[in-house]
C-alpha cells in the first residue's frame, strides 16, 4: 500500500502535471508553491526531486 | 484425432511454429513443478539449480502420470508414481524400479525449446519438434534500450481470439472506453485503411492520430504481436504516448492468458516519474479500461463469428482471420502428410 505521503506527491505529480507544466525546473518550482515538502520539510530542488522519483520509482539502488 | 491436426483446431489453439508467452517469469519459483495448459498442451514448467526455465509435456513417459505431481530434483525431475527421473532434454536418466531397462537413455520427453524475456516465460511450438525454433524476435519496445515497461498479466474467459478481435478493432475505444482516463477523446467515426507490412499490417485511421486509440499493428512471424498507442492526459508527465505490446495463448478453447507490456519511451527523471505514477495511479486505471474489455469479451457468444456484419471498420479482423486460417490448413495439411521415418519401436 502507498503511504500518504506517495499519495499527496501523486496528488500534486498530477495536478502540476495537468496545468501542462512537463519541464524540470517547472515542476520543481510548482511543488515548492504546493504543501508537500520532503521529509526535513526544505524546498524541492532539482536533485533533491530527482532522487525522490528515483527513490520512489525502486530505480535507485 | 488430435485436435492440433485439423485447420480449426490450429485457429482455435494457435498456430505451430510460434513462440508463445506462457506465463510471468514469477509464476514458475525455484524448486516447484508448475502444471498449465497452454496452445492445446499440457505442460510442466520448471527451474533447473541454475534458474534456467523448462518447459516439457506434463507426462511421464512411462504411463503418462504427471510429472507436475513429482519431485523436483535440480537438474531432473523425477515422477512420483515410480520413480522415473527425466532430465531438461527430456531424457530418462534413471528407471529406480527397473535399472538398466531399454527406457533408460531415452530422450522421449516431448520438450519445448523455452526463453524469458520481459518478465515472461515463452515457448516454441514447433509444426516439426525435431526442427530447431525460430528465434525470438520481440517488438522495439520490450526489448529493452530507452523503453521503459510493466507487463499486465490476465486470464480471460474467452477465446483468444475474441482479444486479438478486441486489439485489432481501434473504433471500439471511442465508445467502449469514452469514459476512461486515456480514449474519452476521439471521434466517433473514422475511416481506416491498412498498409501492409513485411511481416503483418498496420490499420490505421486515415484522418486522426494520437488523439484516441487510432492505429494497430499485427506483426505475425515468430511470435505473434499486437502493438498500439495511446495517447496519456497530460496528468501522467512527460513522455509523450503509450504503447500496448500485447501476446495472447489459448489456455483452452475458451480461455486464453494476455500479456499487455504497457510501454513508454522515457529516459531519466521524467522515466522514474513515469514508473512511480504507474504504480502508485496509472496501473490501477489502466486495469480499470482493460476489465471493460474483459467483460466484454467474456459475454460474447460462443458462435460470435458465424453470424456478424461487418463494416469497413472491421477490415483488420477479416485480414487477421484470413491470415491465421490460410496459415492453420497449411499446417495442417503438413501435419496430415505420411511420417517419412519409421516409428521408434517401444522397448
Amino acid at each position: 500500500m502507498p503511504s500518504s505521503y506517495e499519495n499527496a506527491f501523486g496528488d500534486e505529480l498530477e495536478a502540476i502535471y495537468g496545468r501542462g507544466v512537463h519541464d524540470l525546473p517547472g515542476v520543481v518550482a510548482a511543488l515548492n508553491s504546493s504543501g508537500v515538502r520532503p521529509a526535513g520539510g526544505e524546498d524541492w530542488t532539482e536533485s533533491s526531486f530527482t532522487a525522490e522519483l528515483a527513490r520512489l520509482s525502486g530505480t535507485e539502488k | 484425432m488430435n485436435p492440433l491436426h485439423s485447420t480449426d483446431g490450429l485457429v482455435t489453439f494457435g498456430l505451430r511454429d510460434r513462440w508463445y508467452p506462457l506465463c510471468p517469469s514469477g509464476h514458475v519459483r525455484p524448486g516447484e513443478l508448475v502444471r498449465i495448459e497452454r496452445a492445446g498442451e499440457q505442460l510442466l514448467l520448471w527451474r533447473d539449480a541454475a534458474g534456467v526455465v523448462h518447459v516439457q509435456e506434463d507426462r511421464c513417459p512411462h504411463r503418462a502420470a504427471r510429472l507436475s505431481q513429482g519431485v523436483h530434483m535440480g537438474d531432473r525431475v523425477a515422477c512420483n508414481y515410480h520413480g522415473v527421473q527425466v532430465d531438461a532434454e527430456g531424457t530418462v536418466v534413471s528407471v529406480p524400479g527397473s535399472p538398466g531397462c531399454a527406457l533408460e537413455g531415452r530422450r522421449v520427453l516431448r520438450t519445448f525449446p523455452a526463453e524469458e524475456h520481459a518478465g515472461a516465460v515463452f515457448a516454441w511450438f514447433g509444426l516439426d519438434e525435431s526442427a530447431p525454433p525460430a528465434p525470438l524476435e520481440v517488438p522495439e519496445p520490450i526489448a529493452g534500450g530507452e523503453w521503459s515497461q510493466f507487463l499486465c498479466y490476465v486470464e480471460w474467459d474467452a477465446p483468444y481470439l475474441y482479444s486479438l478481435d478486441n486489439l485489432l478493432d481501434p473504433m471500439h475505444g471511442a465508445f467502449l472506453h469514452r469514459n476512461s482516463h486515456t480514449m474519452f477523446a476521439g471521434k466517433r467515426e473514422a475511416v481506416f485503411q491498412i498498409r501492409a507490412t513485411d511481416n503483418g499490417f498496420v490499420f490505421e485511421k486515415t484522418d486522426q492520430r494520437g488523439v484516441n486509440f487510432d492505429w494497430v499493428e499485427l506483426t505475425h512471424g515468430g511470435a505473434d504481436w499486437v502493438t498500439l498507442d495511446i495517447p496519456y492526459p497530460d496528468t501522467a508527465g512527460p513522455g509523450g504516448p503509450f504503447t500496448i505490446v500485447a501476446g495472447l495463448c489459448a489456455i483452452s478453447a475458451n480461455r486464453h492468458a494476455g500479456f499487455f507490456w504497457r510501454c513508454r519511451k522515457v529516459s531519466g527523471w521524467e522515466r522514474d516519474s513515469w514508473r512511480f505514477l504507474y504504480r502508485n495511479r496509472l496501473a490501477a486505471r489502466h486495469y480499470a479500461v482493460l476489465e471493460q474489455d474483459r467483460e466484454m469479451a467474456e459475454a460474447m457468444p460462443a458462435d460470435a463469428w458465424d453470424r456478424e456484419n461487418l463494416y469497413q471498420h472491421d477490415i483488420a479482423l477479416v485480414r487477421m482471420r484470413r491470415l491465421l486460417k490460410a496459415e492453420a490448413a497449411k499446417q495442417a495439411a503438413r501435419l496430415a502428410e505420411p511420417a517419412t521415418a519409421a516409428p521408434v519401436p517401444v522397448a
